[in-house]
């Protein structure tokens, strides 16, 4: 089976540390998201991952040893980004050709026929195309190379919407067609997140969350109703925003322990609704307290009345 | 949001997780006929592709199910409805939704101040008006 292993891993670039202890090990098949704010070190672990980069502490081990300088892993994987160039030199279809070439299980055909439907017309060079079209190239390329272990980092950006889409679904049936390990970064969901078998959080480059993406949604609830009766339903319990709706009214985001049911009496006219997977990893990594309106509540603003 | 481009909707903020929303939307088939006794229901992959979901989720809204005796399994072919899966249905969402109902009068009639025995006899004469 499949398994990817990040153990105490730590990179550092020239006194900058991107990723520190990073413990987390991701096993089988399955759809993977790995989250994180801008700079929280998602991109570095998948670099690491890759073995595009060696770690400078810890181990990132798969397929039965480290997988920097490893040929067995390199052979079976693939790591793809909006960052990633191919040779000036080459065209779509000379891409196309070159990963045939490096990945036994690649379907060619398959890749042309996205490639058509997706209009990036195989004479065409890597370098020319538009941010958007890069990523759908690159993204089918990911795909259709059907590497046991396949990382995509924020593999959705620059798209339009229909493309989206359509590309959601394609991630969705290479999985149901050709099961593998696919690890996906980013720090937006953008439709992808009722893929996600699971999801890997990384907060200042450490690990925060590693859950069932059901159970870790199921996990933070919004409660509205009367502010003391909000109050006495939350007390106790990890509150990660809370604000004035109505008068009197309070709307609250909280976040329980594994395993615990919310205790709210029917009586006291609460709301209790769910969040979205969306909304609970912005609620969780939101972080700064008081959000932005704490910014706007310092300095001397008059709100019109 | 709903989610786009999937034919069948899930509801990311309703209170009920998703693969029970896939097995309600299961359980209904079976009401209305569209799923007949000891017909086949959709596998876990064709699930995850109506609505756009993993397929890990969508199996398990289909074992809730075979937990419930709606479903049952034969290997290698896939779930199938179990004979009264539709009697067993509606009761189980009969007793669900009455029960829920008492339970909303119970707590408006204590919030106004309304005795239990008060409530009772308001109950018997609503019935006795319906007859």
């Amino acid at each position: 089976m499949i398994q990817l292993e990040f153990e105490k891993a730590e990179k550092r670039f020239q006194g900058k540390t991107a990723l520190r202890d990073l413990t987390l090990s991701l096993e089988g098949e399955k759809i993977v998201g790995l989250l994180g704010r801008n700079g929280a070190g998602k991109t570095t672990a998948m670099k690491l991952a890759a073995g595009f980069l060696k770690p400078t502490g810890g181990d990132v081990r798969a397929f039965g040893g480290p997988v920097f300088n490893s040929l067995l892993a390199s052979a079976n994987t693939i790591y793809l980004s909006e960052d990633t160039r191919f040779p000036y030199t080459l065209t779509l279809g000379g891409i196309i050709d070159e990963l045939a070439r490096a990945y036994p299980n690649f379907d060619r055909g398959l890749a042309t026929r996205l490639m058509d439907y997706f209009t990036l017309p195989s004479f065409m060079k890597h370098a020319s195309l538009s941010k958007g079209m890069r990523n759908t190239f690159n993204l089918i390329a990911g795909l259709t190379a059907r590497c046991p272990l396949t990382l995509l980092d924020e593999p959705l950006n620059g798209m339009d919407a229909a493309v989206r889409k359509d590309l959601t679904s394609v991630l969705l049936k290479e999985f149901i067609e050709a099961p593998r390990l696919i690890v996906v970064s980013g720090h937006q969901l953008q439709g992808l997140e009722d893929l996600f078998e699971e999801v890997a959080i990384i907060d200042k480059g450490r690990l925060l969350i590693h859950e069932e993406a059901d159970a870790f949604k199921e996990r933070f609830k919004r409660i509205s109703g009367k502010a003391d009766a909000v109050g006495a339903a939350t007390e106790g319990l990890r509150v990660l925003s809370r604000r004035q709706s109505l008068p009197g009214m309070e709307e609250t985001v909280i976040e329980m322990e594994p395993g615990t049911a919310l205790f709210a009496p029917s009586g006291a006219g609460l709301t209790v609704s769910s969040l979205s997977l969306n909304d609970a990893y912005i609620a969780l990594t939101g972080g700064m307290e008081g959000g932005i309106d704490r910014v706007y509540a310092d300095t001397a603003r008059k709100v019109k009345p | 949001m709903q989610k786009e481009g999937s034919p069948l909707k899930i509801n990311p903020e309703s209170s009920s997780p998703i693969y029970r929303q896939v097995a309600d939307w299961i359980e209904e088939g079976i009401i209305a006929g569209s799923f007949p006794e000891n017909g086949k229901v959709y596998s876990q992959y064709q699930l995850a592709e109506l609505y756009g979901i993993n397929p890990a989720t969508a199996a398990k809204g289909l074992n809730l199910l075979s937990e419930e005796k709606i479903l049952y399994k034969k290997r290698g072919l896939g779930m199938f409805v179990a004979e009264g899966a539709k009697e067993t249905i509606m009761k189980k969402r009969r007793s669900g939704t009455l029960l829920d109902m008492i339970r909303e009068t119970v707590t408006e009639s204590r919030l106004l101040g309304i005795t239990d025995e008060e409530l009772i006899e308001l109950i018997k004469e609503e019935m006795e008006g319906m007859e």
